[in-house]
C-alpha cells in the first residue's frame, strides 16, 4: 500500500483545554481565526499539497495528522520506514524528520519538512518516489 | 477491596458499552450508513474537511476534550462514597456521554459538519441560538471562576509547584519561537520541555513560593492573591497570539496527559491499594447537600459534558472519513474522559489515605471535601508515583503541575472564548463597545469570573468554591441538554425511537433544575445575593430549555403525524 502522511497542526486543537480549545466550535461564525493564523497559513499551503496528490495520485492513501498525535504519527512512520527496509538509525532519523511541521513522508520516506513546500517540485519528488517504489 | 479490580470491572463495562450499546446506537439509532457522502468527501479541501484515518480522528478528538474537570468533580462527589460516584461515571459515560458526544458528531455530519450553536437554531429555531449563547456565556464565566480557584487552592497547599509552573511559561515560549520559526520537529523539544518542567520540580520544593506573608501585610488571604495573579494572567495570555504560548504549552500537555494516565493506572496495579472511602456515606455531615440530585450536577465531564458537543460538531465532524466511524471516534472519546475520571475517583479513594479514619478526616464537610478535592487528588495520585519509586511529596508537585498546566490552559481557552462570546452577545443585542472594543469585551471576560472567584462564602474559608462548582456542573449539564435535545428532534424525524436520548435528556433537566431549586433555597437562606440571582438566572435558562425542548419534540411529532396521515400510513 503506498502511502502519504502530512504532518500539519489542526487549528483550535489544545489538549488539557476542557474542550475550550476549539475556538471556532461555539458557532460557526464565532471565533476567531485571526487566533490561528499561523495554522491556517500552514494548513492552506499544505491543503494546496493534499489536493495536488489527491487529484494526481488518486490511488495513492492520503493521510493528514497534527504533529502532537505523537502515539499514532510516530508508529505510522516506523511501520512504513521498515517496510521499507530501512533500518536503526535510518528509521530513527525519518522519525525526527517526520514529526516536523509540515513534513512529507512517502511510505515512511521523508521528502519534505519545515516551510510548506511548493507543490509542482513536490509532486516531481513524488512521482520518483512512487514510480521507485512500484520498480522496487 | 483492592482499586484494581475496580479499575478492571469498570474498564470491562465499558468495553461492554462500546461493543454492544455503541453498536445498538449506531444500527438502531443514528442509522448509520456507510455508502452517506459525508462533509470531509463532499467538501473535501485538504484544510478544513479532510477524510482521516479513525485513529488519528480518535487522537485529535481525545486530546481536544479532556482537561482538568473530569478530575476536580469526582474527586468532589466522593464526598457520598466511592459507590455513587462511580456508578455515575460508568452508567453517565455508557448511557448519556456515549450518546451525547456520539449523537452530536452524527447530527452534524449529517448537517454539512455545523457546530450545535448553529444547529440549535436550525433544528429547533433562532430563539433557542440565543439561550445557547447565554448557556455558553455562564458556563465560560464559571469555568474560568472555578480553575481559578483549583490553581490557587493547588499553590496555596503546594507552593514547590509554582517555580514549575511558572518556569513553564517561558519555557513554553521558547520552545513555540523555535519550533514556529525554524518549523522543526517538536517532538524533541517538547519532551525535553517536559523533562525540564519535570526537573524543576526539586527546584521548586527547595524554593517554594508561599504569599503567606505578602498575603498578611496586605490584610487579605493568599487565595485571594493567588486568583487575582491568574486573572492578571489570562488577561494577558489571552491577548497574546496562540502561537506564542498557549499552543507551545499544548505540546507540553499533550505529553503530560498521557504521562499522567500512565502513571494513575500504572502505580494503582503496582501498588495494588484497597480502596478506604466508604462505598456510600450513610451518614453525611448536617448541613451537606443529599447526593440526589447534587452528585449529577458535581460531576458533569467524567459522567457527561455538554462542552464535548462543540468538539464533536463543527470540528470532529469535518474530518470524519466515513460515517460509521463516528462509533469510534464519538462514543470512545466518551469513555477515555471517563477513564479520567475513574482515575480520579481511584486516586481519592484508594491512593489518598491508609484507612477509613484518615479518609474521613479527609472528607469531614461538602465545604472541606470541594475545597480540597484537587489537593486529595494530587495526593492520591503523590501515592501511585510513590509506587514507581519517586519521593512522595516530589509526586504530590508533579500531580499539582499536570493539574495546573490543564487548568491554566482552560482559563487561556476559556477567557479568550468569552471574549468572543460577549463580542457575539454584543452584536446580537446591539452594543457597539462590546462588540469592537476588545479591551471592554476581555476586561469583560475577565472581572465577571473574578468576581464569582472571589464571592465570599459562608465559613473561614470565605469561598463557596464547592457552590460554584455545582452551578458550573448546572451550566455544562444544560449545554449537553440542548444537544441532546438537537439529537433527539433529529432523531425523531428520521422516524427513529429517540428514547436512548430522551432519557438522559429528561434525566439531566430534572436532576439540573432540582439541584438549582435547592441551591436557591439555601441561597436565599444564607442571604447570598449574588449567588442567588445567578443560580435564579441559570435556573430560568433551564426552564427556557425544557419549554424549547418540548416545543421541538412535539412539532417534530406533529409534522411526523401529518406525513402519516397524508400517505395513509398508520
Amino acid at each position: 500500500m503506498r502511502r502519504v502522511i502530512l504532518v500539519r497542526e489542526w487549528d483550535g486543537q489544545t489538549s488539557g483545554s476542557g474542550c475550550c480549545g476549539r475556538l471556532g466550535g461555539v458557532c460557526d461564525d464565532l471565533g476567531n481565526a485571526d487566533d490561528y493564523a499561523r495554522s491556517r497559513a500552514d494548513m492552506e499551503a499544505m491543503g494546496a499539497v493534499y489536493r495536488g496528490i489527491r487529484r494526481t495520485y488518486p490511488d495513492v492513501h492520503v493521510e493528514i495528522c497534527d504533529p502532537r498525535n505523537m502515539f499514532w504519527l510516530i508508529p505510522a512512520i516506523v511501520h512504513d520506514a521498515r517496510r521499507r527496509g530501512l533500518r536503526g538509525a535510518e528509521v530513527r532519523a525519518q522519525v525526527r524528520r517526520g514529526v516536523a511541521r509540515n513534513a512529507v513522508i512517502v511510505d515512511g520516506l521523508v521528502l519534505h519538512w519545515g516551510e510548506p513546500p511548493a507543490v509542482a517540485p513536490l509532486l516531481d519528488a513524488l512521482e520518483r518516489e512512487l514510480g521507485a517504489a512500484v520498480s522496487r | 477491596m483492592p482499586g484494581i479490580i475496580v479499575l478492571v470491572g469498570v474498564l470491562v463495562l465499558y468495553a461492554l458499552g462500546y461493543r454492544f450499546y455503541s453498536r445498538y446506537l449506531a444500527d438502531r439509532v443514528y442509522a448509520l450508513d456507510p455508502d452517506f457522502v459525508v462533509p470531509s468527501r463532499e467538501f473535501e479541501d485538504g484544510v478544513d474537511y479532510v477524510p482521516t484515518n479513525k485513529h488519528v480522528l480518535f487522537g485529535h478528538h481525545f486530546t481536544s476534550i479532556a482537561g482538568a474537570a473530569p478530575i476536580v468533580g469526582p474527586a468532589i462527589a466522593v464526598f457520598w462514597g466511592w459507590g455513587p460516584a462511580l456508578a455515575w461515571v460508568v452508567l453517565g459515560t455508557i448511557f448519556a456521554a456515549g450518546v451525547h458526544d456520539f449523537g452530536a458528531l452524527v447530527v452534524s455530519v449529517r448537517n454539512k459538519a455545523q457546530s450545535i450553536g448553529t444547529l440549535t437554531s436550525e433544528v429547533i429555531n433562532a430563539r433557542a441560538r440565543t439561550l445557547f449563547l447565554l448557556i455558553i456565556f455562564f458556563l465560560l464565566t464559571l469555568v474560568n471562576a472555578v480553575f481559578a480557584v483549583v490553581i490557587a487552592i493547588l499553590f496555596e497547599t503546594n507552593p514547590g509547584a509554582v517555580i514549575p509552573i511558572f518556569l513553564e511559561i517561558p519555557l513554553a515560549i521558547g520552545i513555540g519561537r523555535y519550533i514556529y520559526r525554524t518549523r522543526s520537529g517538536a517532538l524533541v523539544p517538547s519532551l525535553i520541555g517536559v523533562a525540564l518542567l519535570y526537573v524543576m520540580i526539586p527546584v521548586g520544593q527547595a524554593f517554594p513560593i508561599s504569599l503567606d506573608g505578602v498575603a498578611g501585610t496586605l490584610g487579605t488571604t493568599p487565595r485571594v492573591l493567588w486568583v487575582l495573579i491568574m486573572f492578571t494572567y489570562a488577561f494577558i495570555a489571552c491577548r497574546l497570539p496562540v502561537w506564542v504560548l498557549l499552543q507551545p504549552r499544548d505540546y507540553i500537555n499533550s505529553h503530560q496527559l498521557f504521562i499522567a494516565l500512565a502513571v494513575i493506572f500504572l502505580g494503582l496495579s503496582i501498588g495494588l491499594d484497597r480502596i478506604d472511602a466508604p462505598f456510600v456515606r450513610t451518614a453525611v455531615p448536617e448541613g451537606s447537600p443529599s447526593w440526589f440530585p447534587f452528585l449529577f450536577v458535581t460531576i458533569a465531564c467524567g459522567a457527561i459534558s455538554g462542552f464535548h458537543s462543540l468538539v464533536s460538531s463543527g470540528t470532529t465532524a469535518k474530518q470524519l472519513a466515513s460515517e460509521p466511524d463516528a462509533r469510534y471516534v464519538g462514543y470512545m472519546g466518551a469513555i477515555g474522559e471517563g477513564s479520567l475520571a475513574l482515575g480520579a475517583i481511584l486516586a481519592v479513594s484508594a491512593g489518598l489515605s491508609q484507612s477509613l479514619g484518615d479518609w474521613e478526616g479527609l472528607y469531614p464537610d461538602f465545604g472541606t471535601a470541594a475545597d480540597g478535592a484537587v489537593g486529595n487528588f494530587v495526593n492520591g495520585v503523590a501515592q501511585f508515583v510513590n509506587y514507581l519509586g519517586v519521593p512522595l511529596s516530589t509526586g504530590a508537585v508533579f500531580a499539582a503541575v499536570v493539574v495546573v498546566s490543564f487548568a491554566a490552559t482552560t482559563m487561556d481557552t476559556g477567557v479568550r472564548l468569552q471574549r468572543y462570546v460577549i463580542e457575539e452577545i454584543g452584536q446580537a443585542a446591539g452594543v457597539r463597545v462590546l462588540q469592537r472594543n476588545i479591551w471592554v469585551s476581555t476586561s469583560l471576560a475577565v472581572i465577571v469570573p473574578l468576581g464569582m472567584a472571589l464571592i465570599p462564602g459562608g465559613d473561614d474559608r470565605g469561598f463557596t468554591f464547592g457552590r460554584l462548582w455545582t452551578l458550573f456542573g448546572t451550566t455544562n449539564q444544560l449545554t449537553a441538554g440542548l444537544a441532546l435535545a438537537v439529537v433527539a428532534v433529529w432523531v425523531l424525524m428520521r422516524r427513529r425511537n429517540p428514547l436512548a436520548v430522551l432519557v438522559p435528556l429528561i434525566f439531566l433537566l430534572l436532576m439540573t433544575s432540582w439541584a438549582l431549586l435547592l441551591n436557591l433555597k439555601t441561597f436565599i437562606e444564607q442571604g447570598d445575593i449574588l449567588l442567588t440571582v445567578l443560580d435564579l438566572v441559570i435556573f430560568v435558562l433551564a426552564m427556557w430549555l425544557i419549554v424549547e425542548a418540548v416545543g421541538a419534540l412535539r412539532r417534530a411529532r406533529a409534522v411526523l403525524q401529518r406525513e402519516r396521515e397524508g400517505t395513509g400510513v398508520r
